[in-house]
């Protein structure tokens, strides 16, 4: 327990130095919240005025003491572009990112473990020939193409589902369970599209820590001993092959958050990557130091929980 | 392997129910009396005063309205106001309000509402970029109610595209006097007195507006309109062909597809933009006018039309749309037709001359310019591509930069003499009044629009001129005047004036005639059939 706390307690500072880095940055690069406009009915003492109006006339590292010293009690103030409070606006869209990333995390898993399985049972053989030559095209297919190719197909060829959004409006607020079938019918697509672009590239690194975990002598031992292959794979062989995707997984912690931008893009989905990116083209500090903030303890979570996962996947790891 | 086929099927299942659900699901027929708008993008805020984006502006010009509006010939006419009057020295405008306005919660509508509205805008502490458009001169234009149905505007001095300004949508005083504009809650739950009351924000996906039924003006006909944010061009086009939204601006490329679709109309029309390549006319060669002319008379303008736009625009000689009211006579202005030959001939005369590598010299110094634009729109880059290589059969040798947007930013409004940028590509969306003093009269230099440092002292005078005159007749030739003044000096490459070709489903009728302030100018006469 004491490991943890330790660890807890190292990554204060660590968040504090990472914020400052990203601030300043951030601040490095041209332009600010009040320059977004070009429009020749404006005059510049506007944007002066608005600047003061912002405190962006001060110096960064006073900025960064004003904008801490409110995080710290919760403030993290206001976007710059809406005025909408900055919690606001990310918990506006954290319903529709999660239940996107993290459905797509779970098919994405469960797809990868299941064609790394596959792959890996007969390397070589014609299904893992299929499954190599189906993940390189996924992964070398852009997102982009395969969101409008989803939509063409399903959308207006079969017209089976929705084009884009996230549910239909007409839709009588009240009626939670047409809203949810709705959202249902929404998610799909986009869920396709995730899911695509993630499994390609997470399947060959479970096939090839399979196959070298099938080398190991214990599993040769367990052959042996006439277990069957299926039982081989899923009990023994498993949970070591899974070490490579754990630390990847605690990686990609943070991404479930971040919001998968061109997916949202493609199919309007009212998101957290939209957000991110055009604070990020319209200089919106407040609320890009909001997902940075978000983001950054996601990280420390995703590197701890990748840690537990270790112990779990193999026992030899200890403190 | 029996287990893997379980999983597998497994996994299908959800796939199959939600597929299943969705054949099942009936499409609802609510889309009577709904018209469904595009937006590019997520509005920022539904605060007239406040915003900055033209989504934004789409939804709040539905639920709010001003003293007067603009309608599809870009003329003002009375809205709130029911008649305004200006003395004759210029300086007092006096406001006659409507009676029994109501906003939307019931609250009756009066002068103090809109001379708070003002008065915020005003107020240093909001943080609007329209403080200067009742800023004259450093005097701020004083606005007062003389009863509750009467607004008067002093003025400092005669300011005449002041009437466009007071066109301004108005805000409850009521509901936000004790508040801070910046970040009340209104900018997102606005009550107005416009056609349409506000109903729902979804962020990321719809914004619902609702006929307002004690609306002043003519009740609207739909019951709703529902805005929905879609920013990438395709799904939008397949959202329009499968009739979830009705209205679309379309590529001019996709224009013979959208052809095909039996259920959309197509309109083209012009709109109050140019595109143009601003010389940087403290270099020491394009301060040279015959370098300039050798540049305009070496592209060609209407082949960039014709590839870029793909004909759907007009090749631009002159810094006023077409469709303005001071638009001057064709024989006044100046045209630079492509003429390569003449191109050289002007290099030659202003004593250039070939180098080595055929880029035309003068004193050691090549004409090798560099050209930068802020990275985003579709045509720079291609329009960019064309004047290289048309430059170059010339003789001129052209680098092309394309930058972020708030770094291209930087650069034109470092506010530094001389700007450090040879050529930059960019559109001035122009406002209905034609005054366009803040590009190019030349105290706007270095600090203002008037980036690339024109000084002309007729032009000059001129837009001092039309903004001290009321009467739109004199306006308009002072500036028609002034147009054709600065597009015979070249301080730009006009390049054209692009058009609009929007697809509209054919169940919206009562759409207003083509032009520039859009189709949907009387938002009340739309209606679903």
């Amino acid at each position: 327990m004491n490991y943890w706390i330790k660890r807890l307690l190292y990554s204060i500072p660590l968040i504090v130095g990472m914020l400052f880095v990203s601030f300043t940055l951030m601040r490095l690069a041209p332009g600010d919240p009040s320059t977004m406009y070009l429009d020749p009915r404006m005059d510049m003492t506007d944007i002066q005025q608005i600047r003061k109006n912002l405190a962006l006339d001060q110096p960064i590292p006073m900025q960064f003491w004003a904008w801490s010293s409110r995080a710290i009690h919760g403030d993290f103030g206001y976007s710059t572009s809406t005025g909408q409070p900055v919690i606001q606006a990310i918990s506006d869209r954290l319903p529709a990112t999660l239940l996107l990333s993290i459905t797509s995390l779970f098919l994405t898993l469960i797809l990868t473990f299941l064609l790394g399985l596959i792959s890996a049972a007969r390397p070589g053989g014609k299904l893992d020939s299929a499954i190599t030559v189906v993940s390189f095209l996924g992964m070398s297919i852009p997102t982009f193409w395969i969101g409008l190719m989803l939509i063409l197909l399903f959308s207006v060829h079969l017209n089976w589902l929705p084009s884009s959004g996230f549910y239909d409006p007409t839709i009588q607020s009240g009626d939670t369970f047409g809203i949810a079938l709705s959202i249902a019918q929404h998610w799909i697509l986009p869920a396709i599209a995730c899911t695509i672009g993630s499994i390609a590239g997470l399947t060959r690194y479970y096939r090839f820590g399979m196959i070298s975990t099938l080398q190991q002598p214990y599993i040769l031992a367990a052959r042996a001993r006439g277990i069957s292959q299926w039982r081989i794979l899923s009990r023994h062989a498993f949970k070591n092959a899974s070490l490579p995707i754990i630390t990847l997984l605690g990686m990609e912690l943070p991404g479930l958050v971040s919001g998968a931008y061109i997916v949202e893009y493609i199919f309007s989905w009212p998101g957290l990557g939209q957000l991110g990116i055009n604070a990020a083209f319209s200089r919106d500090y407040p609320i890009l130091m909001g997902t940075l903030v978000m983001s950054s303890i996601l990280i420390l979570i995703g590197n701890m929980a990748a840690d537990v996962l270790y112990r779990w996947a193999d026992p030899r790891i200890k403190q | 392997m029996n287990q893997l086929k379980l999983i597998c099927y497994l996994l299908l299942l959800p796939i199959a129910i939600g597929l299943g659900l969705s054949g099942c699901a009936k499409k609802h027929n609510a889309n009577e009396g709904t018209l469904n708008l595009r937006l590019n993008g997520e509005p920022n805020l539904l605060n007239p005063i406040l915003t900055t984006d033209a989504y934004s502006a789409q939804v709040v010009g539905t639920i709010f309205s001003g003293m007067l509006k603009v309608n599809e010939k870009l003329e003002l006419e009375p809205d709130l106001a029911e008649s305004y009057e200006i003395s004759t020295d210029g300086k007092t405008y006096t406001f006659k309000l409507r009676k029994n306005v109501k906003w939307h919660d019931g609250t009756p509508f009066t002068a103090d509402d809109v001379v708070f509205t003002f008065s915020t805008i005003i107020n240093p502490k909001t943080n609007t970029v329209r403080r200067s458009n009742y800023v004259i001169n450093g005097k701020a234009i004083r606005f007062t109610a003389v009863d509750p149905h009467t607004v008067k505007a002093e003025l400092p001095e005669p300011f005449a595209p002041f009437l466009l300004s007071a066109a301004a949508e108005i805000l409850p005083k009521h509901l936000l006097e004790n508040d801070d504009i910046n970040t009340t809650s209104f900018n997102r739950h606005p009550i107005g007195t416009g056609p349409f009351k506000f109903k729902e924000w979804k962020t990321g996906q719809h914004i619902i507006v609702e006929k307002n039924p004690t609306y002043y003006g003519t009740v609207a006909k739909l019951d709703r309109i529902i805005f929905k944010p879609i920013p990438e061009y395709n799904t939008a086009k397949i959202a329009m062909i499968k009739g979830d939204i009705d209205e679309f601006d379309i590529n001019p490329q996709d224009l013979a597809e959208m052809q095909t679709h039996g259920h959309l109309a197509l309109y083209e029309y012009d709109q109050l933009q140019y595109s143009f390549i601003g010389f940087n006319l403290k270099n020491r060669h394009l301060s040279d006018i015959r370098v300039r002319q050798a540049i305009a008379y070496a592209v060609d303008r209407k082949a960039i039309v014709d590839a870029v736009l793909k004909g759907h625009g007009t090749v631009a000689d002159v810094p006023i749309s077409p469709v303005s009211w001071a638009y001057p006579s064709e024989n006044n202005i100046t045209r630079y037709d492509y003429n390569p030959k003449k191109s050289i001939a002007l290099l030659e005369e202003a004593g250039y001359k070939k180098n080595a590598s055929g880029i035309y010299e003068k004193n050691g110094s090549p004409l090798a310019f560099t050209i930068m634009y802020g990275q985003g729109g579709k045509a720079s880059p291609k329009n960019a591509e064309i004047a290289q290589s048309a430059l170059a059969k010339v003789g001129i040798k052209l680098t092309i930069v394309p930058m972020e947007w708030q770094a291209f930013l930087r650069i034109i409004n470092s506010g530094k003499d001389p700007k450090t940028f040879d050529l930059c590509m960019l559109s001035w969306s122009l406002s209905p009044d034609p005054d366009d003093y803040s590009i190019w009269h030349s105290s706007e230099y270095p600090r203002g629009f008037n980036f690339i440092g024109y000084h002309n002292t007729k032009v000059d005078e001129l837009l001092v001129q039309g903004r001290r005159i009321s009467d739109p007749r004199q306006r308009a030739k002072l500036y028609a005047e002034s147009s054709a003044l600065i597009g015979a000096d070249l301080p730009y490459l006009f390049l054209y004036y692009p058009r609009t070709i929007s697809a509209v489903n054919k169940r919206i009728q009562g759409l207003s005639k083509p032009g520039p302030a859009g189709l949907f100018v009387r938002i009340q006469d739309i209606s679903t059939r």
